[in-house]
């Protein structure tokens, strides 16, 4: 008897107080009618073991208090799982395209040999990468349990899906074609993931994986996310006597509050982007805003910051010289850098002032 | 290779039975039966049930108001009898003639 008030008692202890009582009250009946149908059969009483028995047939108090329980029985549901296992799949290869950016800068840059540098990229894409599937997991787990799934699940639009080829197709062909484009797309002053947008996304689509990338780039550069490999204050490097690696550590740090800042802002606005339905005013207005932030912060990189004596020049003239002599000169002169990141800041420049434009040409239209 | 068939056939077995448990409880509910004698009933007509199975599933369509359940003292135990409330007896009629026609038209393909 002993036995099955212990087994009911670890039973009740993870049932919810409000309806222990009737439970274990029914249980214990059910095990007490068992039993003398089992001292029938037999005709004696069971021995301890063969209670033992009984009760394993009944089910661990795990399980059989689970059953009772009135949430999801599953930490990330059949509904919810393929999500889950794309966001996951997306944001390894994001880490892994960010890591092997950062290794090529590295080696580069003078700063690792490469079996060191390869080693501490694996090293540190691993715990990235638990890091990452740990707060996916979580955040699955949380969408579980609400009553009402969100509407990305069900309100999908056809024209949002090419999102979807993303993570969808990773094989080693699409992997370095996409890889290329990815090292293309970011800058070299912000080294961040580039989430290929394609023109026929829906705004919200847009919205939503912009969130994404620069969720992704906020944690990288808070440190958050261990890509340690590239954490930008770690790269050092002296090139054509110049001490970029001094430089690019200067330029971190005082552009570190900016730019978080400016990523945190930006992910809550893609946010508000998506849940307004994608909103064309307030992406235009955003677009605005977030142009002017970025355009003024390459202006400080032209003007005021460290990096400003390798790349300032004072008329159209002079940049077109240093393009020209970039093109002319046989490589190992030196200066190749400093010309790349000078044309690099003002296509940037460029870019986000005609971002504005468009943005603003879309506010008064209205479409 | 015929293990591996039994193991499948019995997973597949009991897919095809699950949706059928409910309707076995609902008819047998039909007469006043607390949770052990309702196991033994079903057990005697072929539909065995785990009690981690069936008494969950007994709270949850009382609880969606088809079965109506009292306490009482019987044979020296405080038993919680259950049977089928008015709103049970109408859902187990229109889930049965759900059943019939399923069947019959399953009948037809098999």
């Amino acid at each position: 008897m002993d036995l099955v008030e212990s087994y009911l008692k670890a039973v009740a202890a993870q049932l919810p107080k409000a309806t222990r009582d009737d439970i274990v009250a029914e249980l214990r009946d059910e095990i007490m009618g068992r039993l003398e149908a089992l001292e029938e059969r037999l005709g004696r009483a069971p021995s301890d073991d063969e209670v033992e028995a009984l009760l394993r047939e009944v089910g661990h108090p795990l399980t059989v208090a689970a059953r009772y329980r009135a949430g999801p029985q599953a930490l990330i549901g059949p509904e919810l799982y393929p999500w889950w296992l794309f966001a996951v799949k997306t944001a390894l290869l994001v880490m892994a395209c960010v890591t092997l950016i950062g290794l090529v800068v590295r080696v580069f840059s003078g700063d690792l040999y490469a079996g060191q540098a390869i080693g501490q990229a694996f090293g540190s894409l691993f715990s990235g990468a638990m890091t990452v599937i740990g707060v996916l997991t979580l955040i699955g787990f949380v969408l579980e349990r609400q009553e009402k799934k969100p509407d990305f699940i069900a309100k999908w639009r056809v024209k949002d899906l090419g999102l979807f080829e993303l993570g969808g197709d990773i094989d080693a062909e699409t992997w370095g074609e996409r890889l290329a484009r990815g090292g293309a797309a970011s800058g070299a002053a912000k080294p961040g993931p580039a989430v290929k947008k394609s023109a026929e996304m829906s705004p919200v689509a847009r919205a939503v994986s912009s969130a994404i990338a620069w969720a992704v780039l906020l944690l990288w550069w808070t440190g958050l996310l261990p890509v340690a490999s590239i954490r930008p204050d770690e790269v050092a490097g002296v090139l054509d006597g110049v001490d970029y690696g001094r430089i690019l550590a200067e330029v971190v740090a005082a552009a570190y509050w900016p730019v978080t800042l400016f990523a945190a802002a930006k992910v809550v606005f893609d946010l508000m982007r998506a849940a307004s339905g994608g909103d064309v005013r307030l992406t235009a207005l955003g677009d605005i805003g977030f142009g002017a932030a970025a355009a003024w912060g390459l202006l400080w990189l032209w003007f005021w910051s460290p990096l400003s004596p390798v790349i300032w020049v004072g008329t159209v003239t002079e940049f077109v010289d240093r393009v020209r002599d970039l093109f002319d000169r046989s490589a190992g002169d030196g200066g190749e850098l400093a010309t790349i990141l000078m044309m690099i800041v003002v296509w940037a420049f460029v870019g986000e002032i005609w971002r504005m434009v468009r943005a603003a040409g879309r506010l008064v239209a209205g479409k | 290779m015929s293990q591996d068939e039994e193991l499948l056939f019995e997973s597949l077995r009991l897919e095809l039975r699950r949706g059928s448990l409910i309707l076995a409880v609902l008819a047998s509910l039909r007469r006043e039966q607390y949770g052990y004698s309702l196991r033994v009933a079903l057990g005697e007509v072929g539909v065995e049930m785990e009690e981690s199975t069936l008494y969950p599933l007994l709270r949850r369509l009382e609880s969606q108001g088809l079965l109506d359940s009292e306490w009482r003292e019987e044979e020296r135990r405080k038993k919680r009898f259950y049977r089928l409330s008015p709103r049970g007896e109408a859902m187990l009629a229109r889930l049965a003639a759900e059943w019939r026609g399923l069947s019959a038209s399953l009948e037809k393909m098999l």
